[in-house]
């Protein structure tokens, strides 16, 4: 396979193009016809599902409900208002949509099985609605004679002509919906699914994006709803809309592989013409279909998508389709320059070498109680601009709990946080972000399924701006902004050391990478503030020697750290300026040599002598 | 309005409560014990009332030896359900575990509808059908049966896991598995018990319930949503919140149903549901749970 993927492109286009004009005349049979329309309203749908729950990881129960608002809502415009079916298209979208928001506000600081539950009830109530709203919805009667979409004169009547409508509608949204997977959007939402907590604290607000994942899936629906209302039948009523039909969504997207927008649609197809396949079955048929969800949950988790993926023919064609992709060669050209002699210069665009000597960040009272525990107690600390400070003490000392609450993950009790001039106390951990504070975690947090790259480009979320219309339709702007998050992110990697490991995926790395990984993803923010919480935990004594490495060199670029860390050895060979911490107060604070020869630090080590203490 | 409507209602929302905290409790009970919600909770309900209208009009088994067979039968329905849809996901997340055990419910629900045929049934009520007058307040008397009954039941669970061996080794694996392993329990044994009782926790729920409406496989479905929404009102994995919930719940909607509007007596469980999410997702009894960093 030598041909360039560039010049396939249009090709693959033709091709696809030629194949939709061309099914109707194959298919011909107006109820198969119809049954392919069908297939590609659930399809959109599923696609949109597929955003909701495979991107972004949040379980959504009410994808029928979308489904049926964007049918009611261009049946009822068409047939009491009489308005044109493509102001009902327009409308069905974006209905549904706001019907995602509404829902989604309150619903989505919950997850799992909160969030089920919800967005069921939220179904239930609709289709009581609908039932009950007789003058509006016409009741469970449904709304009969919803009319055909007219291109000029001509009315898209016959199956096999509104097929077209459908056709042309699945192939932007599908485009639509891997587009978004690869932008900055997609990965924002991926983030979410992966990590909520890491994502919230590298700059993505997290509530932000969930809510506009649900009404993009809600949108997507709402269109697919629309394309129901107005084909076959044009007939709908109540019944269809139920909470069954969003489990068949499910299913569909499932089967598929969730997460793989042609899985969702394979899904959507084969699950709609599976009865007509098992038809003989007769009244066993759900059985089946049941027993087959269970079937398909335990024997292949990752839907007919991965098992596509394992053929070793799909990883080839992957391979060559990213061989003239600008990322495999941008790899490329960072990995030729520059032969490797040691760790290099990091890209900082915020911090520019040592500034004055002041505080960057002036703790003052800070407080942390759950119920009766104290965890951390009235702690005034002040972190000096372009030093290494560590924060030691034994177990249970409150370190973490301070780390938590600097980086917004705990909103403290009682007391005051100043970042640079700005107060942050209590803020959520994206705004912190954006205010110049990134952090590492004790038990790594990494975007495990995302590749290294993505890992180190959602770390610059805060730094770029692309929304979700750009994401999709990438102007030069959009573009350049790729570029420079790619050449940033590219550079990081080569700095911390996992150079070549672009492309690999960011929980095959072994432990001692996944650290530095993370370590690059909270460099990518520019912090002014980096806080490590035990960067050495579980590395090797070369590992750690390399670390140190970086952490100077980190320093002398202009970065602040505060650093949590037990390696004793680390701490004081790197550190300017120690605090400790014993039972949620400070117990001393100095230089390394200083706090080695305090007697309290000592006792709250080691335990005091009882005549002593 | 007068007063002994009210009772009235009261009555009635007091009994469909403790049915809905019954599949409540069986909620709880599984989700503490595997961190599982279990879909196919109501149909846990569905088929034993099928089971025991099928005895009484194929077999005609007197009432007492009927309840036993059904009760057996569900603690037996329990532990292969937990075979075939938990078990073997037991290691996966909970989306897959939330899918197959939906996957269940729907085969349950179709299976029923083949088995014992499309028509609902009526069961047979050991309970005479005349409203009881007492003090001027009319209460159907299967009411107060599943009233009841369902403290029984509560007092039996409570010197359950307390008082028993079994009862303590069944909450030290809903507890901490690990270490329950470690202290020589038998896991899995103690969670296919776990899913046993909760079916029969079902069991009791069906038979009672049974008499009041008609069993039909559709009978479940609204009913383990409802359960499943009395578990988050009263506090996710609280049991006794789960009861009171379940109460809270019944009560309102026989009220609400009745002042506001029937035609969306479905709905109220959902949007108290809702409320509660926003207002205090913790639900009435739940702690606030963080995760750690």
């Amino acid at each position: 396979m030598c041909m360039n993927p560039r010049r396939v492109k249009p090709l693959l286009f033709v091709v696809l193009a030629l194949g939709v004009l061309v099914f109707p005349k194959v298919v011909s049979s107006s109820y198969w016809m119809n049954l392919t329309n069908l297939a590609i309203s659930f399809s959109i749908a599923c696609l949109g599902l597929n955003i909701v729950l495979g991107y972004a990881g949040q379980l959504s129960l009410a994808q029928a409900a979308f489904w049926g608002v964007g049918a009611y809502t261009s049946a009822i415009l068409t047939t009491r208002l009489g308005m044109p079916v493509w102001t009902g298209m327009i409308a069905a979208f974006f209905v549904a949509a706001f019907f995602g928001v509404v829902l989604g506000i309150p619903t989505l600081k919950l997850s799992g099985h909160y969030l089920a539950m919800a967005t069921i009830g939220f179904g239930i109530i609709l289709q009581l609605i609908l039932i009950n709203a007789i003058w509006l919805t016409g009741g469970s009667d449904g709304i009969t004679k919803i009319p055909s979409p007219w291109i000029g004169s001509l009315e898209l009547k016959d199956p096999n002509a509104f097929f077209y409508v459908a056709a042309v509608s699945l192939l932007l949204f599908t485009w639509a919906a891997i587009r978004l997977k690869g932008s900055r959007v997609g990965r924002a939402f991926m983030a979410i699914r992966e990590n909520e907590m890491a994502a919230e604290t590298t700059g993505v607000d997290s509530t932000y994006y969930k809510i506009m994942a649900f009404a993009l899936s809600a949108g997507y629906a709402g269109f697919g709803g629309w394309l129901f209302a107005h084909s076959a039948s044009h007939y709908i009523s109540p019944d269809t809309f139920s909470f069954e039909q969003s489990v068949m969504l499910l299913a569909m997207a499932v089967l598929g592989g969730n997460g793989s927008a042609m899985g969702a649609i394979v899904g959507a197809v084969l699950l709609t013409l599976l009865p007509e396949v098992l038809r003989f079955l007769k009244d066993s048929y759900m059985m089946v279909y049941a027993a087959g969800i269970v079937l398909v949950m335990i024997f292949m988790p990752g839907g007919i998508a991965s098992l596509v993926k394992a053929l070793k023919v799909s990883h080839r064609l992957a391979e060559w389709w990213n061989a003239g992709s600008a990322v495999t060669q941008e790899i490329a050209g960072v990995a030729s320059a520059g032969n490797g002699s040691g760790p290099s210069k990091f890209p900082a665009t915020v911090a520019d070498g040592p500034r004055s000597n002041g505080a960057l960040l002036t703790v003052k009272g800070l407080a942390k109680h759950f119920g009766g525990l104290r965890a951390v107690d009235g702690v005034d600390m002040e972190v000096r601009r372009g030093e290494i400070q560590a924060l030691i003490g034994p177990n249970g000392s409150g370190k973490t709990t301070i780390l938590n609450m600097l980086s917004g993950l705990y909103v403290p009790t009682a007391g005051e946080i100043v970042l640079d001039g700005v107060m942050v106390t209590g803020q959520k951990p994206h705004v912190i972000t954006t205010h110049g504070l990134a952090r590492t975690f004790q038990n790594i947090r990494l975007f495990g399924e995302l590749s290294v790259l993505d890992n180190v480009f959602i770390g610059q979320h805060c730094h770029s701006r692309a929304g979700l219309v750009p994401s999709v339709f990438r102007p030069p702007s959009q573009q350049a902004e790729e570029t420079r998050m790619r050449k940033k992110a590219l550079e990081l990697l080569k700095f911390v050391g996992l150079r070549g490991k672009e492309l690999a995926q960011a929980k095959s790395l072994p432990y001692g990478q996944q650290r530095l990984l993370e370590l690059a993803r909270a460099l990518a923010s520019d912090p002014k503030l980096l806080l490590l919480d035990e960067p050495a935990a579980g590395l090797n004594a070369n590992e750690t020697e390399a670390l140190v490495e970086l952490l100077f060199q980190i320093r002398d670029q202009g970065v602040t750290i505060l650093l949590v860390e037990h390696d004793m050895s680390l701490v004081m060979n790197v550190s300017d300026h120690i605090t400790v911490l014993n039972f949620g107060r400070k117990i001393a604070e100095g230089s390394a040599e200083a706090i080695e020869g305090n007697q309290e630090v000592i006792n709250a080590y080691l335990g005091a002598e009882v005549g002593n203490a | 309005m007068d007063l002994s409507t009210n009772l009235q209602m009261l009555t009635t929302g007091l009994a469909m409560g403790s049915i809905y905290g019954l599949v409540a409790l069986g909620f709880v009970l599984i989700f503490n014990a595997v961190n599982v919600v279990n879909f196919a909770q109501g149909e846990f309900v569905m088929v034993p009332a099928f089971v025991a209208v099928w005895l009484m009009e194929v077999f005609h088994v007197p009432y007492p030896l009927l309840y036993l067979i059904t009760v057996v039968f569900m603690g037996a329905f329990g532990i292969a359900f937990q075979r075939i849809a938990y078990y073997p996901l037991r290691n996966r997340t909970f989306l897959p575990v939330v899918i197959s055990t939906i996957g269940v419910s729907i085969f349950l629900k179709n299976g029923a509808q083949i088995v014992f045929g499309a028509e609902p049934k009526l069961m047979q009520r050991p309970t005479p059908p005349d409203a009881l007058n007492v003090f001027g307040v009319f209460i159907d008397p299967q009411f107060i049966v599943i009233i009841l009954c369902t403290l029984a039941l509560l007092v039996f669970q409570h010197f359950f896991f307390e008082k028993t061996k079994l009862g303590k080794m069944m909450q030290a694996t809903a507890q901490d598995k690990e270490m329950a392993r470690l202290l020589g329990i038998r896991v899995a044994k103690m969670i296919a018990i776990t899913f046993a009782y909760s079916s029969i926790l079902g069991a009791a729920a069906g038979i009672l319930v049974g008499p009041i409406f008609y069993v039909a496989k559709e009978m479940g479905g609204m009913l383990g949503l409802k359960a499943f929404c009395s578990t988050i009102v009263g506090g996710f994995g609280n049991v006794p919140g789960a009861i009171l919930g379940g109460l809270f719940l019944g009560v309102v909607e026989v009220f609400a149903a009745y002042y506001i509007s029937s035609a969306y007596r479905d709905g109220f469980a959902f949007i108290i549901l809702i409320l509660v999410l926003l207002v205090r997702p913790q639900g009435f009894f739940g702690e606030k749970i963080a995760e750690k960093a």
